[in-house]
């Protein structure tokens, strides 16, 4: 009886509230349609080449570069000076050189080398650069040798964006319920209401779940509301079940929300927990493998993601969405995220009994 | 009294409420610091180490050669092997394995030298599905160079001496540094500057403030005083941290990027103003400056997608980002050592949004504090 009134309670917070009621509704469904096209891989190289050898063949290999799709811009340079230039300018991501004299080193036994120059402030771009100009400059093999046949799997259009998606939805319930739940003490603390809930006969564990429950609805409903979205307007394709994903879902937002509702009590005032939230939410976000791979990461980093709840909704939501991976190929992390909510909730409960001490 | 001073004793009572909650003090100051020294080792973009599994089904020996090589290398490390071609679409959605080599029966007799490679690539992260292939490709290659007589791969192809500016080893620190500073200042200056002007809302003391002898939102810039302060101090403290750890030295002018750093934060800050003038509680601040300058500026800003592989009109979009201009602007002056010329246009990205932000945030909070 008592924890339906809570539960009615915060219910009538939440939705009496317009802008709230916009940043719930409105505000996900606005970042998922403005922010997934940025996912998509085009391939836009801008290059600049310097041809000191001027040989027919250093210039069957400019044209070629010039006709290929990846390349957004071929531009010449008199000399390398200048090509460095537009590359300090960030207006070239790679310079292609061809030294004089590159065509009268293709006699057999002569290895024939150009020179590249690639912007290398982000890594995965570098390699990108690289992948994509010997694939443009690479000839038909005159000799037979290896053929390699490669297969992509998982993604059948190869679509960049849907890695992310999946990534951008764990992120948006992540941010909305643990923001609520970190909130939801300590203002009524800082308002006084608490004072007044503690002298009604109302128990804590009723206060706390009539609390929980709200925000994990909310939680469940927003993911269906992105998860519709994406359906709709990008080609994700559900691989696997919906129960099973709100399943393991709801698993997971008991855990952070726990963490949220145990931040908020243990907080003297809202700045305060404001930024341990700012602190926490950005270590688990950067921790978790949302945009770092996780076998690039040190060994102890890498260990370290068995503690973090957003990394196993981002694999579990990956392996359900993506690779429709049935209950069994699940359940594991499913029951840490069980044994996480545990853990967490239990901890908001003790911190509020050692605060009536005080 | 003189404008001035009360400007001082506004700015006095902020660093008093700052002072006085020594547990929230505590993150503010150390917050940066701590975040992009964690980060800057655990953040890494670089393929290192992924896990591959092979199917061999023709020469054994010959396989395991080249297996090595493969485990050798800094990208790959073979966790396995597998038994059946229908195995393979398992053992890919184990989270260990990325990449599966089969070697067909072919393989390794010299009978048939064309032998066919099949690699299956977990696709799911299209970049690095990219760069798996490449990579995989070239160690095959260089195999078949060194090891297998009279084996000519892609015999046109050019041999290429790769040099990498800016970042010469590629190394792996250096790259998440700018995007880690400027999630940070962003989150921080934004958040913390927004609710300590919400919450004199929220207590009822904006009313108080109003009243001070002060033409309208003037109080705002006092109270921004403070945390200008700490703003520098977190400049500081991340060059510091990532000069000591990571080795990232500045290329170009110091007081340049100081300046941009700087003027970062300070944008950030009017935006945060601009929440505070709209909305009515904390949380509301919060959760905006979560959605709407956070996610935006991470997806947007080249951190982890690069702009030229968006659409165009995204593209047009992010080149506007403070963010954006702030990663940008740090490459030039930290990485490529460019003069101030060159990164005027990242300054003026900055100054500009921020002056028109700053003058309607004022004005929302003119307007919107004095009636209540």
């Amino acid at each position: 009886m008592m924890i339906g009134a809570v539960i009615k309670k915060e219910f009538l917070q939440l939705f009496r509230n317009r802008l709230l009621f916009f940043l719930l509704w409105v505000a996900p469904v606005v970042i998922l349609g403005l922010i997934p096209p940025a996912f998509e891989n085009l391939v836009r190289i801008r290059a600049v080449v310097v041809d000191e050898d001027n040989s027919p063949l250093s210039r069957r290999l400019l044209s070629s570069l010039r006709v290929s799709p990846y390349f957004e811009s071929v531009s010449y340079m008199p000399s390398v000076v200048e090509a460095e230039k537009e590359m300090d300018g960030a207006r070239a991501d790679l310079a292609v050189v061809i030294p004089s004299g590159f065509e009268r080193q293709l006699l057999p036994d002569l290895k024939p080398s150009l020179q590249l120059l690639v912007d290398g402030s982000h890594t995965l771009s570098a390699s990108d650069y690289l992948f994509y100009l010997s694939e443009t400059l690479c000839f038909v093999p005159a000799k037979p040798g290896f053929v390699f046949e490669v297969r992509m799997l998982f993604n059948r259009l190869f679509a960049g964006k849907i890695y992310f998606l999946v990534s951008l939805l764990v992120l948006l319930i992540t941010l909305l319920g643990v923001c609520f739940a970190a909130i939801s003490v300590v203002n009524e603390k800082e308002q006084g209401i608490l004072d007044q809930l503690e002298v009604t006969p109302m128990h804590r564990l009723v206060y706390l779940a009539g609390k929980l429950f709200p925000f994990l609805l909310v939680g469940l409903s927003e993911l269906l509301l992105g998860l519709g979205f994406c359906l709709l307007f990008y080609d994700l394709h559900m691989a696997g079940s919906v129960g099973l994903l709100l399943l393991f879902s709801s698993f997971y937002l008991l855990s952070v929300l726990g963490l949220g509702l145990a931040i908020s009590i243990l907080s003297d005032n809202q700045v305060q927990a404001m930024y341990l939230i700012v602190f926490v939410l950005l270590t688990l976000i950067l921790m978790s493998t949302m945009f770092s791979l996780l076998s690039s990461m040190p060994q102890w980093a890498q260990q370290l993601r068995y503690l973090n709840p957003i990394w196993f909704m981002l694999e579990g939501a990956r392996a359900i969405i993506l690779k429709g991976v049935e209950f069994k190929g699940v359940v594991v992390p499913m029951a840490i995220l069980a044994v996480m909510a545990l853990v967490t909730n239990g901890l908001s409960v003790f911190l509020l009994y050692l605060k009536r001490r005080r | 009294m003189r404008r001035g001073t009360q400007i001082g004793a506004i700015a006095l009572k902020e660093l008093l409420h700052i002072w006085r909650d020594k547990r929230s003090m505590l993150i503010l100051f150390a917050l940066p610091a701590l975040i992009v020294s964690i980060f800057g080792f655990v953040l890494s973009f670089e393929i290192k180490e992924v896990g591959v599994a092979a199917l061999i089904q023709g020469n054994r020996a010959e396989a395991q050669r080249l297996l090595a090589r493969f485990d050798a290398s800094d990208q790959f490390h073979v966790v396995g092997s597998v038994s059946s071609p229908d195995q393979i679409a398992n053992v890919l959605s184990t989270e260990r394995v990325k990449m599966v080599v089969v070697f067909p029966e072919s393989f390794g007799s010299f009978r048939r030298p064309d032998s066919t490679l099949h690699l299956f690539i977990d696709a799911s992260y299209t970049r690095v599905a990219t760069a798996l292939e490449s990579a995989a490709k070239q160690i095959v290659q260089q195999y078949g160079y060194e090891e297998q007589p009279g084996f000519v791969a892609f015999s046109g192809k050019e041999s290429a001496t790769v040099n990498f500016l800016y970042n010469p080893e590629l190394k792996r620190e250096a790259m998440p540094i700018p995007g880690l500073m400027m999630i940070i200042f962003l989150l921080v200056s934004s958040v913390m500057f927004s609710i300590s002007v919400i919450r004199e809302r929220e207590n009822g003391t904006a009313r108080l403030l109003v009243l001070a002898p002060l033409n309208n939102a003037r109080w705002v810039v006092a109270k921004a005083i403070p945390y200008l302060g700490i703003a520098i101090f977190h400049i500081g403290s991340v060059w510091l941290l990532s000069y000591l750890l990571f080795g990232v030295s500045i290329a170009g002018s110091s007081a340049l990027f100081f300046a941009l750093c700087l003027l970062f934060s300070v944008n950030a800050m009017a935006f945060g103003l601009l929440i505070a003038s709209w909305v009515n509680r904390q949380l509301e601040a919060l959760i905006i400056c979560w959605l709407f300058l956070f996610i935006p500026n991470l997806f947007l800003s080249g951190f982890i997608f690069p702009l030229q592989s968006m659409p165009d009109l995204l593209r047009g979009v992010a080149a506007f980002m403070p963010g954006t201009a702030f990663m940008e602007g740090y490459r030039g002056i930290v990485f490529r050592g460019t003069g101030f010329e060159v990164n005027l246009r990242y300054f003026l990205l900055l100054a500009l949004p921020l002056l028109r932000v700053a003058r309607l945030a004022f004005w929302g909070i003119s307007t919107r504090y004095a009636q209540r």
